[in-house]
């Protein structure tokens, strides 16, 4: 291992204690200010749906409000802080891709992107241009909920220190994962097709190499994607994603079961 | 190409110009045949050597005595030429009445000058001991005299009935293999224009070639046209159904949302489940009419995609069983490919208890089956059941979808040149087997 790659993790390693540390952080600041509800913007142009959305997001105790297009949402922005942007790619005028990147110049706030054509290349640009997450219509009001806190979830918890995000590969055992686009290829080059589930939960082993993590706690920094949230569940999701990362055949797997406690990924990850 | 200039426009011009070579070509040969039939065999070293000989003989003659001329002259012939000496003859000449005798009088001359203005009679006679004919003659000699002599052969044996039969078929023949040639040539275009017809049916305009007669030319323009216009009949009802299932994701949006408001518990289940009907019947619709869009193979594995898929399923409570290798990688088009599996799994898991996906390679193919233990398909109905909104048995309609499944995997298959049969699965349902082509250029 050359010098430059163990400054590499010697620096992920720092970062991921910073991240804990922040969490708690964070988790004390929610503690002390329990009824600071969150502001979260849908940018939407059908009537309906929007004062749906508004209204869902309201009813689970956000602060919510919607707008019809860019213009409105460049107004309000600059009138209150937000948290979360729910933006919808077909706008009238300025589109929601090109709204996004606008955005992301001068803002890291959470940008959910909505698209009605659920085609993957929507959801590839979307996170081209900044975006967090992407979810397709029609969507229901559960995975609403569960992407929304997620994001918000994620903003607070992973809250890192700035210009360390530039990294957007990990790397370990060969295999490279792209944060940004959530995809996983295999040393030969080949696309590695994850469920979001699998994604989240990789994502969380990655940003703890070497660290028993438990199924609790691994529950806890995946449970976005996770439905029926039980350990049985994350112990079958690591089953699965164990067989696709090829950890059967190993004689060392990648993803160590430490019995009893919970799991642990024993190779190097390096950002790339 | 400049003498196409010349040929005429239209299909009958050129049908007369190829009459008309034809019965010219026809002629020409039966002239080379009777020219070849009447050639005399006197090569030109045969006249000159003959034109000497007579020459030679008068001079030897002029100072013999008459009585031992007629010895001199049986003394001095040679193997192909015969030499007498008569005081007179009977032989008369004929060369003024046929011209092949004529030709050979002037080729004598040309040869020995000397012999120009002298008493030549020449004639044709049969050979003694076969068919061929020999020249026959008398040169008239100064001082009364005459040497007569006989060149053998001099013509071939007139051609027998079969033989001229014959080698007129052979011209015919000939002149009717050329024709078809040039026939063939004339009617290519028309080929052309049929095989391009012949893959109209994608949902590109095929280009109808613009060569040939004025005719073909214009029926190419017609057919092209034609194309056209269907082509734009099916690509506005295509933009329609996929405009108006785009439209419907709003509504089906709204009241999706509407419904998770309501308080009734069980009206907001049974919503939901209606819309995941509505949702599917959208999202099928849309994954047929884009069918035939297919990106650029990737390298991926395809054990991932099936693994995902399979995984799905089972948590959408399907008995469904994975069979095949962790780790597959190949090129193929990643979305096709997914597409095409996805609907097979959904159709599988919606008319079968237990489904079995099996993933496995040989040399250059991928081969995927998904079996299931439902009904399955009559091998009469198999053909029938790619085609779109189309549901084989009305029992196969029960669990719902726009009987677009089969038609969507058979589609996204022969856009990735691969190929589907279906039959019966050990389970006692439906076996469904894609084979597609493996790229082995890796990226």
């Amino acid at each position: 291992m050359d010098v430059q790659a163990a400054v590499n993790i010697q620096r992920l390693r720092l970062r991921t204690s910073n991240t804990l540390l922040q969490r708690s952080d964070a988790d004390d600041d929610l503690a002390s200010a329990p009824d600071a509800p969150q502001h979260v913007i849908v940018v939407e142009d059908d009537a309906g749906i929007r004062m749906l959305l508004v209204r869902i997001l309201r009813e689970n105790g956000y602060d919510a409000s919607g707008v019809a297009d860019g213009a409105m949402l460049r107004e309000l922005m600059a009138a209150r802080p937000v948290d979360l942007i729910l933006l919808d790619i077909m706008l009238p005028g300025e589109n929601g891709l090109d709204l996004c990147g606008a955005i992301r110049e001068h803002s890291t706030v959470p940008i959910i992107m909505v698209s009605a054509r659920g085609e993957e290349a929507d959801r590839v640009a979307g996170l081209e241009v900044g975006a967090d997450d992407y979810i397709a219509k029609p969507f229901g009001r559960s995975e609403l909920l569960a992407r929304v806190r997620a994001q918000l979830r994620r903003a607070t918890c992973f809250a890192r220190p700035a210009g360390t995000d530039a990294s957007e590969w990990l790397i370990f055992a060969g295999y490279r994962f792209n944060i940004r686009h959530r995809e996983l290829l295999a040393p030969s080059g080949a696309e590695v097709e994850l469920s979001g589930a699998e994604q989240d939960l990789l994502l969380s082993l990655l940003r703890h190499p070497q660290r028993v993590i438990g199924r609790e706690r691994l529950l806890e920094l995946s449970r976005t994607r996770i439905r029926n949230s039980s350990d049985r569940s994350v112990d079958v999701l690591v089953s699965r994603l164990r067989r696709k990362l090829g950890d059967g055949r190993r004689p060392r797997p990648m993803i160590r079961t430490i019995r009893g406690v919970g799991y642990m990924l024993a190779v190097d990850v390096e950002a790339g | 190409m400049d003498w196409r200039r010349w040929l005429p426009r239209s299909m009958i011009g050129r049908i007369g110009v190829v009459l008309l070579f034809a019965l010219l070509l026809e002629l020409a040969g039966n002239l080379l045949l009777f020219e070849r039939s009447e050639r005399d065999l006197l090569s030109a070293d045969r006249t000159q050597r003959f034109a000497e000989q007579l020459l030679v003989a008068e001079r030897v003659l002029s100072d013999v005595e008459p009585a031992s001329r007629a010895r001199l002259m049986h003394d001095m012939r040679t193997r192909d030429v015969g030499l007498n000496w008569v005081p007179a003859t009977v032989i008369t000449d004929a060369s003024n009445a046929q011209p092949a005798l004529e030709r050979v009088k002037a080729r004598l001359i040309a040869a020995a000058p000397a012999l120009a203005g002298r008493d030549l009679r020449l004639n044709i006679v049969r050979s003694a001991d076969s068919q061929r004919r020999d020249l026959l003659g008398a040169f008239g000699l100064t001082d009364g005299g005459f040497i007569t002599f006989r060149v053998t052969p001099f013509l071939n044996a007139p051609p027998g009935v079969l033989p001229t039969v014959l080698l007129h078929l052979a011209v015919i023949g000939g002149v009717v293999l050329i024709t078809m040639l040039l026939a063939y040539a004339l009617v290519r275009p028309l080929r052309a224009l049929a095989e391009a017809a012949n893959r109209v049916g994608g949902s590109d305009a095929i280009a109808m070639p613009q060569t040939g007669p004025h005719e073909v030319r214009q029926l190419a323009t017609a057919l092209g046209g034609m194309q056209d216009r269907l082509l734009r009949i099916v690509r506005d009802r295509t933009e329609a159904l996929v405009a108006l299932s785009h439209d419907l994701r709003t509504p089906i949006q709204r009241l999706r949302l509407r419904a998770s408001l309501l308080d009734d518990a069980e009206a907001r289940e049974t919503m939901a489940a209606d819309l995941d009907d509505m949702e599917k019947f959208v999202g099928s619709v849309l994954a047929y009419m884009r069918g035939d869009e297919v990106e650029a193979p990737r390298l991926i594995d395809l054990a991932a995609v099936a693994l995902t898929l399979v995984d799905q399923a089972t948590d959408a409570g399907a008995d469904i069983i994975y069979a095949g290798p962790d780790t597959l990688e190949a090129a193929v088009p990643p979305i096709a490919f997914k597409r095409a599996l996805s609907n097979l799994i959904e159709n599988a898991v919606r008319y079968g208890e237990t489904v079995h996906v099996t993933l496995t390679r040989v040399p250059g193919i991928i081969v995927v089956t998904v079996e299931d233990d439902g009904p399955g398909i009559a091998p009469e109905h198999r053909a029938d059941a790619f085609a779109p909104f189309r549901r084989i048995d009305p029992a196969r309609g029960a669990g719902g979808g726009a009987g677009l499944g089969l038609a969507i995997v058979e589609r996204a298959v022969t856009a990735m040149g691969g190929h589907i049969d279906l039959g019966e699965s050990a389970l006692g349902g439906l076996l469904a087997r894609i084979k597609i082509p493996a790229d082995a250029r890796r990226p």
